[in-house]
């Protein structure tokens, strides 16, 4: 993200969608990007905001390289790519890996934006606390509750008026995304959105009967108070609640906008 | 664990799979899977330093941290670090340098025809100091310092807390419950003794204090409906879909995430694991995917729970309606079986209002059960076992002294 980019983030976040993914970035987004893209789509203006996050390790100095530093020629006297080899980042000493001939030309359209040496104080080279503290942007932190993405779009939607039902969704397989984290915000995740759908194992009014019901038990649900359970009371409620609204949502929009919902088909490729 | 007749010995293997967690998907051999399971199982309720000792040398782990490959010139500190951060201590109670020298003391340690083999050529036999101890140490000194380590009980208190109390315990309560366990020497079957007959374990704060992992929810309401009991009339339980469910779930296993296991409470609840929660317990009670399970079995589970191991399902169902000679309702029967919370009255309400009295005919059970299980609370850990586990079969083959727990209980 360049700096350009950065201030413009916060802007766009108010207005934007947001979508995160974690684990393999299911092939039906990518299919959804391209149905965007083309003129037939019907969609709304509002942009969509897509945030990756590739989980796993991961040769920095061979990411982005550093290709005429000492210290880096002698930290990979095998490995090394050479300045022949690297794809030159014009204006800098640096060059990106041969393997990434396509993110460097989107960098020549200026479409990629790069950050170096992210990292925290003392780090105590534990992979788990690493990566709490990059979804949570907190090095001092000692529980890790909340995530920046699901901060910053708190925080926009609170300055915004026209908050939405439904502000960002999580894509993927993975459990869900610390930094997506955050209370009071309606985010579902969702691993297949064809299976997406609540199941009571009847249909027609019964199901609506039914499902009507779910809501109002976890509802009417109570704990002693200032205990753990009424906590977790609270975080059960609006988690069965938006399991039912997104549920219903993505049901409906199946109906109406097929080409944004995988088919077996597509998933299956 | 369904059908185990000690299922504390399931509950506890399973508690040290998620604490020493190991994955099948690096370590690719079903049967080193199966044999760190038997030795988890072996020590489940054991001495935890034996426990961590056979599995410093355990095939499927030496494979899944690299221990194996742990050579005298090019020490792999990958077991030392998850050794003090995960299996024994926790982040803040050891150094870098521990882990480096800690390394060295385990080189040596290799696999050879897929078992445990020390290979001396490749042991760095140099003085190392480990935790403020020096000396000439090998793999086994490491981890008998670590469990000397105060660090270690407390360590150990949490985690065992987590499972079975609350999912996030007071410094006072980790600090009490890692004395009982150093009084114990670390012996889990004492300490667990001593937790379950605890006033701490039973206060009211620890109601609901714990959110169930899907095998929680899965097996204890499978166990809940006696799903296991083959003498039972039309009951089966269809293994390969539970299992499939539990990855939907989560909770894959021998596959968990990665080495820090899974991380419990409330990451496992998410709108889409929501749904699959609310889909199985609404297929509960049916023919379904999961098996068949006729709504009687509830009542009878019921008066088992009540404490009456001569209940048969042919009995008059309208018996459940007395429990130690107290008539109850067809509901008050249920939510006590099934639910770690009595219903409120406004639930009461809710359930029983719509269902029009919730009769004690069996589809009224079947629709009083489905209810009980759309409550909020079914989410919460109920038993110390897979919920009801322990009421049913022999009891007396259980290494927890029951009677007590459930005078204790009251």
């Amino acid at each position: 993200m360049t700096a350009q980019n950065r201030r413009s983030f916060n802007q766009q976040l108010a207005a934007a969608s947001m979508v995160s993914m974690s684990g393999v970035p299911p092939l039906f987004l990518t299919q959804a990007l391209a149905d965007q893209k083309s003129s037939k789509a019907d969609r709304t203006k509002q942009p969509i905001l897509v945030m990756v996050q590739m989980g796993g390790g991961n040769d920095g100095l061979n990411t982005v390289v550093p290709y005429q530093h000492d210290t880096y020629l002698k930290a990979r006297p095998a490995l090394k790519v050479g300045s022949g080899a690297a794809l030159k980042i014009s204006g800098s000493d640096l060059g990106l890996h041969p393997q990434l001939a396509e993110l460097h030309r989107l960098y020549n359209q200026g479409l990629v934006g790069i950050v170096q040496g992210v990292g925290y104080p003392n780090p105590d080279r534990s992979h788990f606390r690493s990566m709490d503290i990059w979804h949570s942007a907190n090095p001092a932190g000692k529980r890790f509750d909340e995530g920046w993405l699901g901060k910053a779009l708190k925080q926009q939607l609170a300055s915004n008026t026209g908050s939405q039902a439904m502000p960002a969704i999580s894509l993927g397989t993975e459990k869900f995304p610390l930094m997506l984290n955050t209370s009071g915000l309606p985010i579902p995740n969702i691993q297949n959105a064809n299976e997406y759908r609540l199941d009571l194992g009847v249909s027609g009014s019964a199901k609506t009967e039914q499902a009507d019901r779910v809501r109002k038990l976890s509802q009417v649900a109570n704990a002693k108070v200032a205990t753990p359970a009424a906590k977790d009371l609270e975080f059960l409620r609006s988690t069965t609640t938006l399991a039912l609204d997104s549920s219903t949502r993505l049901e409906a929009l199946a109906g109406t906008h097929p080409a944004i919902i995988p088919t077996a088909d597509l998933l299956s490729n | 664990m369904i059908w185990s007749a000690n299922p504390i010995i399931e509950r506890m293997t399973l508690v040290w799979h998620n604490h020493f967690a190991t994955s099948n998907a690096k370590v690719a051999s079903v049967p080193l899977m199966h044999q760190q399971n038997e030795l988890l199982r072996r020590h489940s309720i054991g001495s935890f330093e034996s426990m961590l000792n056979d599995m410093s040398r355990d095939p499927a782990m030496l494979i899944w941290l690299d221990g194996g490959n742990n050579k005298r010139r090019a020490p792999n500190e990958n077991f030392a670090r998850e050794l003090f951060e995960l299996f024994g201590l926790g982040i803040g109670n050891y150094t870098e340098k521990d882990i480096k020298e800690s390394a060295r003391s385990f080189t040596g340690w290799t696999l050879r025809a897929s078992q445990f083999y020390y290979d001396e050529s490749q042991h760095d036999p140099k003085p190392k100091t480990v935790l403020g101890k020096t000396g000439p140490w090998t793999g086994g000194d490491v981890v008998r310092i670590t469990v000397e380590h105060p660090a270690c009980a407390r360590f150990i208190a949490l985690k065992i807390l987590r499972e079975f109390a609350e999912n996030d315990p007071s410094p006072q309560a980790i600090d009490a419950f890692a004395t009982v366990l150093r009084q114990h020497k670390m012996e889990i079957a004492p300490s667990l003794r001593t937790l379950f007959q605890s006033e701490y374990f039973y206060h009211a704060d620890r109601l609901g204090a714990v959110i169930k992992s899907p095998i929680q929810l899965v097996v204890g309401s499978l166990i809940s409906l006696r799903a296991n009991d083959e003498s039972l009339p039309n009951t089966s339980v269809h293994l390969a879909n539970v299992v499939r469910l539990l990855g939907r779930l989560g909770q894959d296993v021998f596959e968990p995430p990665n080495v820090k296991g899974w991380d419990g409470g409330r990451t496992w609840i998410q709108s889409a694991t929501m749904l699959d929660r609310i889909r199985f317990v609404s297929a509960l009670v049916h023919k379904s995917d999961f098996g068949t399970i006729p709504a009687s079995n509830a009542i009878t589970q019921s008066k088992l729970s009540a404490g009456n191991p001569q209940a048969s399902p042919n009995r008059d169902v309208a018996n459940a309606n007395k429990v130690n000679g107290v008539p109850k309702s067809t509901l008050d029967v249920l939510s006590a079986t099934l639910l770690a919370q009595p219903i409120n009255s406004a639930q009461r309400k809710e359930l029983a209002g719509l269902s029009g009295g919730c009769s004690v005919r069996v589809t009224g059970i079947r629709s009083c059960c489905i209810r009980c299980l759309h409550c909020p609370s079914i989410n919460w850990l109920k038993g110390v076992m897979f919920d009801w586990a322990f009421v049913h079969r022999s009891s007396e083959e259980i290494h927890v002294p029951l009677e007590t727990l459930q005078r204790n209980s009251r």
